[in-house]
């Protein structure tokens, strides 16, 4: 929420607090845990910079949120007014590298183009993806406007300065004190393998017809999110069965599947407003079936994403933020604490993410000029890959980014999509050269 | 359109084996890859390390002032109703003064460098050990102990600052005067007791020594771990017997070993033993399998 000073509107503050689900963000950023995400248009011609870069100048300023640096208070990190203006950048091979490690003087986002691609990369300190797909399509919209193309009304996409209720901290507004603390969970089973040299990714794209997907999914009668969880976590499944030998030995394996708070809360906030759900097996009970896999992970989306349900891990995230003793933490301390709680309640308890955005909409003008949209997660050494899931036109695409070489869970996941009758095709970003 | 046989997987173009599988496509599509639509850049990301600033803002400068004015003025009163002059408030002010100078001082210089900052700092705190010196009687009576040994510090920050490690025996000399010239001027202020000459500086060339044969030996014998450290030991060994026999001539007047051979004996065959196994790779290998962890 922007500190708006009551009495004297003079002097306009141009700073914001980090809501309550960036708050660790800062303190555990690194090399390996970039905490990024990546969001890209692919039109249907080359980009061209100059106007790119033209309409970032012109967008940014309706988002003043994320016209922002990272600053240092003797409590808590804070987002100062960016005096300098965002420069896109030419794409690369390995995406969703880190920040700048001087952060204090630089954006926490980044825009970069390639051929005919605009995309954008996010800081999770600033935003969750629907902020972020709301960032893309109103710098898309206003440069596809500049190239002189007839695209039409703009529909819910921005083109003007936005209101203040899309600064807001969302967490903060509808928390409720007290509630019951949620489950602590338990150690989840991870994917094993030596790290790539921090900065590198593996990007595995797999691009699916929208139709296919959605008829398998119906003949389960399950949505397609919980679809592709359950192949996720039946994949993953066979994965530490080829590992691990006995029962007892086997880890739980839960997916975090975050869940986009605005469908549930009535907000319009711009900024992070998602929690997790967390549908979970335990192999060490035995073997489960496609079908047994379904049927928890949908009742567990069912039963958990409800206001009375996520309400407990609002309280237990918030609860936290307002704790006076917490507060008076000086932010070295703060600093040193964060990455144990991030492990600790955070990456060890699930053994990847799946992350839809669902199906993207555009205005009908727009949408001819828009090929394809992907949605790409950032790594971490812990759970070494993760999933992002987004819909647009008739194509659904599933992209998986890795920190490591080995590629099981990617062959697994598509070879099961293969085996149900879905066609897939493949791209990576990079080649293996020779047979490992 | 090329498909894996064994994952049943569409390949983007141009692929010669599947990304999931590694199995090698049996029908590439055409060779040449340029054309159409890539889904990644071939650009590297650039890798931009992070520059560490010790200046804060003058906005905290400012903020700074006044947390440390009103503990200085406070006292400054005290002292000053009950004894109409300063006199334990000295302390605290000048160390208030010190705290001030540490953390303005980057702020207020433009174009500082860390070298330049950390040389004002070490300056700023010889300065004021002094001035305590002198405020508490005869000057000087101990601060001079700890001036030296700021400027030997000082000298052994500036010398790679000033011959870049590129040049690392420029840098050792410069460090190995220093500490002599330290040593010399200890020497002279505890007057009475003349060390220097029969103690300090043989002791003082024996490390010089010593450590040259180290850095040597780490320069020349690159990748080789096992020779670098059976020279460090053969070095240290006759380190420890030169000071040794220094100590006996300064203190006995006699020139004898006493405890250096106790340690000799457990470095040198040590060395030798290392030696043996670097140059018998048949040894290496048995020890490697023995005792591989």
């Amino acid at each position: 929420m922007a500190e708006s000073s009551k009495n004297r509107d003079t002097v306009k503050q141009d700073w914001y607090r980090l809501d309550n689900a960036a708050l660790i963000y800062p303190s555990i950023q690194s090399d390996r845990i970039t905490t990024m995400f990546r969001l890209s248009m692919t039109l249907k011609e080359q980009v061209d910079p100059k106007i790119l870069q033209a309409s970032l100048e012109e967008v940014i300023n309706w988002f003043p949120f994320y016209r922002v640096r990272l600053k240092k208070g003797f409590f808590w990190y804070y987002l100062e007014h960016n005096p300098a203006l965002p420069r896109i950048e030419r794409d690369v091979r390995y995406p969703l590298g880190r920040l700048h490690p001087n952060m204090g003087t630089h954006y926490l986002f980044r825009v970069r183009y390639w051929q005919s691609r605009i995309a954008v990369e996010f800081c999770h300190v600033l935003t969750d993806g629907t902020g972020g797909m709301t960032f893309l399509k109103a710098l898309v919209y206003n440069y596809l406007k500049r190239k002189g193309k007839d695209i039409g009304d703009p529909g819910d996409i921005p083109v003007g300065e936005l209101p203040e209720e899309a600064a807001e901290d969302a967490y903060n507004r509808f928390y409720k004190n007290p509630l019951p603390l949620p489950d602590k969970g338990n150690k989840a089973f991870h994917i094993k393998g030596k790290l790539l040299r921090p900065g590198a990714i593996m990007i595995t794209t797999g691009i699916i017809p929208m139709d296919a997907i959605i008829k398998v999914a119906k003949s389960y009668n399950v949505s397609l999110t919980a679809f592709l969880v359950a192949v996720y976590i039946d994949a993953l499944q066979e994965l530490q069965d080829s590992l691990v030998a006995q029962n007892f030995k086997k880890r739980p394996i839960a997916l975090q599947v975050p869940v986009n708070m605005r469908s549930i809360y009535p907000s319009k906030t711009l900024r992070n407003f998602s929690l997790f759900v967390m549908p979970e097996i335990d192999p060490r009970l035995g073997k489960y079936s496609f079908e047994e896999i379904l049927q928890i992970v949908k009742e567990t989306l069912i039963t958990e994403t409800n206001e009375k349900a996520i309400s407990k891990s609002l309280a237990r995230n918030v609860g936290g933020q307002r704790n006076w003793i917490v507060r008076v933490i000086p932010l070295v301390f703060k600093k040193l604490l964060m990455p144990f709680l991030y492990t600790r309640m955070g990456e060890n308890l699930c053994s990847g993410t799946l992350s839809n955005l669902g199906l993207i909409k555009l205005p009908e003008g727009m949408a001819k000029e828009v090929e394809r949209i992907d949605f790409i997660l950032g790594t971490n050494p812990i759970n070494k890959t993760g999933c992002g899931v987004c819909g647009y036109h008739d194509k659904l695409v599933i992209n998986f980014a890795g920190n490591i070489r080995d590629k099981s869970v990617e062959r697994l996941f598509f070879t099961r999509l293969i085996k149900m009758g879905i066609p897939v095709k493949i791209e990576v970003n990079e080649q293996i050269k020779k047979n490992l | 359109m090329a498909y894996c046989v064994r994952c049943g997987v569409e390949l983007q173009k141009g692929l010669k084996y599947c990304p999931l599988c590694n199995t090698e496509v049996i029908l590439p599509d055409e060779e040449n890859t340029d054309e159409g639509i890539r889904p990644f850049s071939d650009r590297i990301p650039r890798d931009v390390r992070p520059r560490v600033n010790l200046a804060p803002s003058r906005a905290f400068v400012f903020l700074a002032t006044f947390v440390i004015l009103v503990p200085l003025l406070i006292t400054l009163i005290i002292d000053f109703t009950a004894n109409r002059t300063i006199t334990w408030s000295f302390y605290p002010v000048t160390s208030l003064v010190l705290l001030w100078i540490l953390i303005a001082y980057p702020s207020l210089l433009k174009g500082h460098t860390p070298f330049q900052i950390i040389t004002i700092d070490m300056l700023s705190i010889a300065i004021f050990l002094m001035s305590l010196d002198l405020h508490s009687g005869s000057f000087p009576q101990w601060s001079q102990y700890p001036a030296l040994a700021l400027l030997l510090l000082w000298i052994y920050i500036a010398a790679p600052f000033l011959f870049t490690w590129k040049r690392i025996y420029l840098v050792i000399i410069t460090w190995f005067s220093g500490t002599a010239a330290f040593l010399y001027a200890l020497d002279k202020f505890t007057d009475g007791k003349d060390w220097f000459y029969p103690v300090g500086l043989p002791i003082l060339l024996l490390t010089g020594f010593a450590v040259a044969i180290i850095v040597l030996s780490v320069k020349k014998s690159n990748s080789k771990p096992l020779l670098t450290i059976g020279t460090a030991a053969i070095a240290l060994s006759v380190l420890m017997i030169g000071i040794d026999i220094v100590c006996n001539l300064y203190v006995k007047k006699l020139f004898i070993v006493t405890w250096s051979p106790i340690p000799a004996v457990v470095f040198i065959p040590s060395a030798i033993f290392l030696f043996i196994v670097e140059y018998n790779p048949e040894f290496k290998a048995y020890l490697l399998k023995k005792f591989h962890l």
